[in-house]
């Protein structure tokens, strides 16, 4: 079922939040762009389609805020509905802040982030194997997911 | 059978959902009713009268008023019969507002309802059987648990009204926290200044015992008689000898290396000492837990104390006593304690030592604190100072949801102490949101303003060093910009939560305790100094989070209902309680563990139960539970029940 912004406010607890700004203050993708955790919970529960700003999509979702709320706000869920209900809109990230390349990654491999030879070489340093067990090894699971991505404008956007 | 029964509007609470000449029309059909009236409302002066005169005109066995919950007038009702010449118990009450108007929407259906209740209440009235309280003889002396400032001040305001207290607190001294602090917001009183002579009030009044360094141990019986046993524990001082010259003290191969608990541990004491230097006793106290010679039985060559005491006060033979008393009334004053911050990772509390509590800040303004009372930490003085609010309040996540009611006000306080001796410190205050509520707050935080203290709305987040240096960061929710500052001190503005030593005084008592896990009052707003338990009494922080004057007001309003009590010679035990018909009684002893007041006691010769009426609280448990049938709960029968049940089904 599609969740509206009331389902989503509501789920997520933000009418418990009291805009101490914790959120923002713990916030390391903030700290280096326009993000503000604390404004985006204040806009969706003043009724602002708040889905509509680009700054939900500067979220890493690394949960530190969520971690952190002493209200117990799930706001890392929150941005993540946020999105859906983006997408669902039609309201994509521009291309200025989420660049090709990541759609282009995602189509290639199923990630947005795929592993570098970096992350790799750590991997087998920790005795972890070279690749993880994801999508990008199993070559049919990534033809199925590239099959359910044809078509998407998103996709468009990435030049594919 | 002559039923009176009298429908409520209550203004237009009831009659806006419940048609009520409607429920006249169906009630008065019923034989037993012999007269059905309705009013505005019912629990005015010409309410009352309206059923006063018809007891006394129709000479009415039962009446039945239809209105709010029993819980907000049936005493008043109860009085009304009374004063009429009927017995108050064969008075009953129909809910036709909590249970009936309020919570339904269709006319129709409520009306049906709020006809079905008041039948049922008919039938039960029916059954109802006059009742008598017996007089209890009332004990005129009280019992004040805890040392702080509310129980001084519930001590002092009993002992001038000419009844005995006894006093009992847990530490060597009384005081309380009031007695670590430096100053007190918003005047900026000298907190010793203003509690000392409280403090030696209390000792020199006649009328109070004054028990420290002692706990309750067990208590005991029910309103207007408890019977209470306190342990003293041992000083291993001759209190009546010991002087408190503190010879001792200078003496202690230990001294200077035990954190003081009175100095948040940032001080260190001997083994022998006083919490500060006016504790009141001023009596000196071993700590068993350290002291050598208690431990291993050996101190050097001989203790030095002991050497250095010119009284002979020193005794490491002295046991505990057990001191047992009788009271009419009980106040709880058992406080509060502050909230541990360690469990909040993200502030580091714990880690760097640069970083502490309200209370740990508290003792370093104070004059016969760890640094004499200059602005020290870590032997150096702090430049940029940052406070944090609501740590450990507001917040859900450690089960704290409450406000702390306390902490923006000691930051404003602090915050200004700290200018005043530091004028070239940096300092801001990050908060949530400011409670500055009580008489002249609003005024005080202006003038710390006005003072240099920055406030940036929105809490800190974090704190993290890097190089030695610590930063706090935070958003500035005003200018939604996240920032983040250097500190040399963070001050955490920790919470209040409930005293640990009050855990087993509400288990004895068995006080219930509200969502936030303090002491609950009888009723928010009507009932705050009472508990459910009858004559027992709360006041200060036992009962929820509070600042120095709304304490003091809550103790002299305990005290003052403590001296309402004393003041008679009997009071009327609630005939409402549970029976056993001994031969009916098989003595299997189920009742006695579900009893949650302990009113139960076991006849071993006649192998049956008994109960103490004066205990029992008629809640039934017992009742409901006996396999046998044997135990009554008056005016809460069977046979009045199931006639209640029979007439809504
Ligand atoms: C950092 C800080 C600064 C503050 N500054 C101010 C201020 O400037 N102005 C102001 O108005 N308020 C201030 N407050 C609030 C103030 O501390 C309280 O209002 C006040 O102390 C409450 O008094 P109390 O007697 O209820 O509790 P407490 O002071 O906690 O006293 C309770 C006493 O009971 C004893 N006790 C507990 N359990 C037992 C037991 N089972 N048996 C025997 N004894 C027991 C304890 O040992 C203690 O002596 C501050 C609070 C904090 C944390
Ligand atoms: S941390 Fe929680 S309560 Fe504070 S502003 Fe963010 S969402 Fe609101
Ligand atoms: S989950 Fe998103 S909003 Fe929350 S702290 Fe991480 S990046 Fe910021």
């Amino acid at each position: 079922m599609d969740k509206t912004m009331d389902d989503i406010i509501r789920e997520g607890n933000a009418y418990a939040c009291i805009q101490c700004g914790r959120c923002t203050g713990s916030c390391p993708s903030g700290r280096e762009c326009g993000l503000r955790t604390r404004k985006i919970i204040h806009m969706a529960r003043v009724g602002i389609d708040v889905f509509k700003t680009e700054e939900l999509w500067d979220c890493t979702t690394c949960f530190t805020c969520q971690e952190r709320c002493p209200k117990e706000v799930k706001i890392t869920d929150i941005i993540i509905e946020l999105r859906n209900l983006a997408v669902k809109n039609s309201y994509y990230p521009s291309m200025a802040d989420v660049p090709k390349i990541i759609i282009q990654n995602l189509y290639r491999t199923g990630n947005g982030q795929p592993l570098s030879p970096e992350v790799s070489k750590l991997r087998s340093i920790i005795g972890l194997d070279k690749e993880p067990n994801d999508i990008a090894k199993d070559k049919e699971a990534l033809a199925d997911f590239q099959k359910l991505l044809d078509g998407l404008p998103l996709m468009r956007w990435g030049g594919i | 059978m002559k039923i009176g029964v009298y429908v409520c509007h209550c203004g237009v609470n009831i009659s806006n959902t419940v048609d009520v000449q409607k429920v006249i029309s169906e009630v008065s059909a019923l034989p037993t009713v012999a007269v059905c009236r309705d009013y505005q409302y019912m629990c005015s002066d010409p309410g009352q009268e309206m059923i006063a005169k018809d007891i006394r005109e129709l000479g009415l066995d039962r009446v039945v008023v239809a209105a709010c919950s029993p819980r907000m007038h049936e005493p008043t009702f109860r009085g009304a019969v009374e004063a009429a010449g009927m017995n108050p118990y064969c008075f009953e009450m129909a809910n036709i507002r909590e249970q009936c108007s309020w919570v339904h929407e269709d006319k129709e259906q409520a009306t049906r309802k709020a006809a079905d209740l008041v039948k049922s209440s008919v039938a039960r009235a029916a059954l109802l059987e006059p009742l008598n309280s017996t007089e209890v003889p009332v004990t005129h002396a009280a019992l004040v648990i805890g040392g702080g400032i509310a129980g001084i001040q519930t001590a002092l305001d009993i002992a001038n009204s000419g009844y005995p207290v006894y006093l009992v607190e847990k530490d060597p001294s009384i005081g309380g926290h009031m007695a670590q602090f430096d100053k007190t917001f918003p005047t900026l009183d000298c907190a010793a200044c203003i509690l000392t002579p409280k403090m030696v009030d209390v000792a020199r009044h006649p009328n109070i015992e004054l028990l420290t360094y002692s706990e309750v141990e067990s208590i005991e019986g029910s309103v207007g008689n408890f019977h209470v046993r306190i342990r003293k524990k041992p000083r291993y001082v001759n209190v009546s000898l010991c002087t408190g010259c503190g010879s001792c003290a200078t003496a202690c191969r230990l001294v200077g290396r035990i954190p003081s608990e009175f100095d948040m541990g940032l001080g260190k004491r001997g083994a022998i000492y006083v919490p500060f230097p006016q504790a009141v006793p001023l009596r000196y106290t071993i700590d068993p837990e350290k002291c050598l010679m208690l431990k291993h039985g050996k101190c050097g060559t001989s203790p030095k104390c002991v050497d250095a005491c010119d009284r002979d006060a020193i005794d490491f033979s002295m046991t505990e006593e057990i001191l047992e008393v009788d009271v009419g009334a009980i106040v709880v004053a058992t406080g509060y304690k502050e909230f541990d911050p360690t469990i909040k990772r993200e502030y580091k509390y714990g880690t760097f030592k640069n970083v502490m509590t309200g209370l740990e800040l508290e003792r370093i303004f104070a004059p016969s604190g760890p640094t004499g009372g200059k602005a020290l930490i870590n032997g150096k003085v702090p430049k940029k100072i940052v406070f944090v609010s609501c740590v450990g309040s507001r917040d859900k996540r450690i089960g704290n949801p409450y406000c702390s009611r306390v902490c923006c006000m000691y930051i404003a306080k602090q915050a200004h102490l700290l200018k005043e001796k530091i004028p070239d410190a940096d300092i801001t205050v990050m908060y949530t949101d400011m409670r500055a509520f009580g008489k002249g707050y609003e005024e005080f935080y202006e003038r710390v303003q006005k003072e240099g203290i920055k406030y940036r709305r929105g809490n800190a987040a974090e704190v993290y060093e890097e190089d030695g240096v610590l930063h706090v960061r935070a958003e500035d929710t005003l200018m939604g910009e996240p920032y983040e500052l250097e500190a040399d001190l963070v001050v955490l503005g920790t919470g209040l939560e409930p005293s640990d030593a009050a855990d087993a005084i509400g288990h004895m008592l068995h006080l219930s305790r509200s969502a936030d896990k303090f002491f609950l009052e009888a009723h928010p707003k009507l009932r705050p100094v009472d508990t459910v338990i009858d004559g027992v009494f709360l006041a200060g922080a036992a009962q929820g989070p509070k600042d120095i004057p709304d304490t003091v007001a809550q103790a002299s309003g305990a005290a003052s209902h403590v001296v309402n009590l004393l003041s008679k010679d009997v009071i009327l035990a609630e005939p409402i309680v549970a029976e056993v018909n001994t031969d009916v009684c098989a003595g299997c002893r189920i009742c006695e563990i579900l009893c949650p007041y302990d009113a139960h006691a076991f006849d071993e010769e006649r192998n049956v139960m008994t109960i103490n009426k004066a205990i029992c609280k008629g809640c039934g448990s017992c009742a409901a539970a006996c396999p046998s049938g044997a135990i009554a709960m008056n005016h809460f029968r069977d046979s009045q029940i199931v006639a209640q049940i029979l007439e809504v089904i």
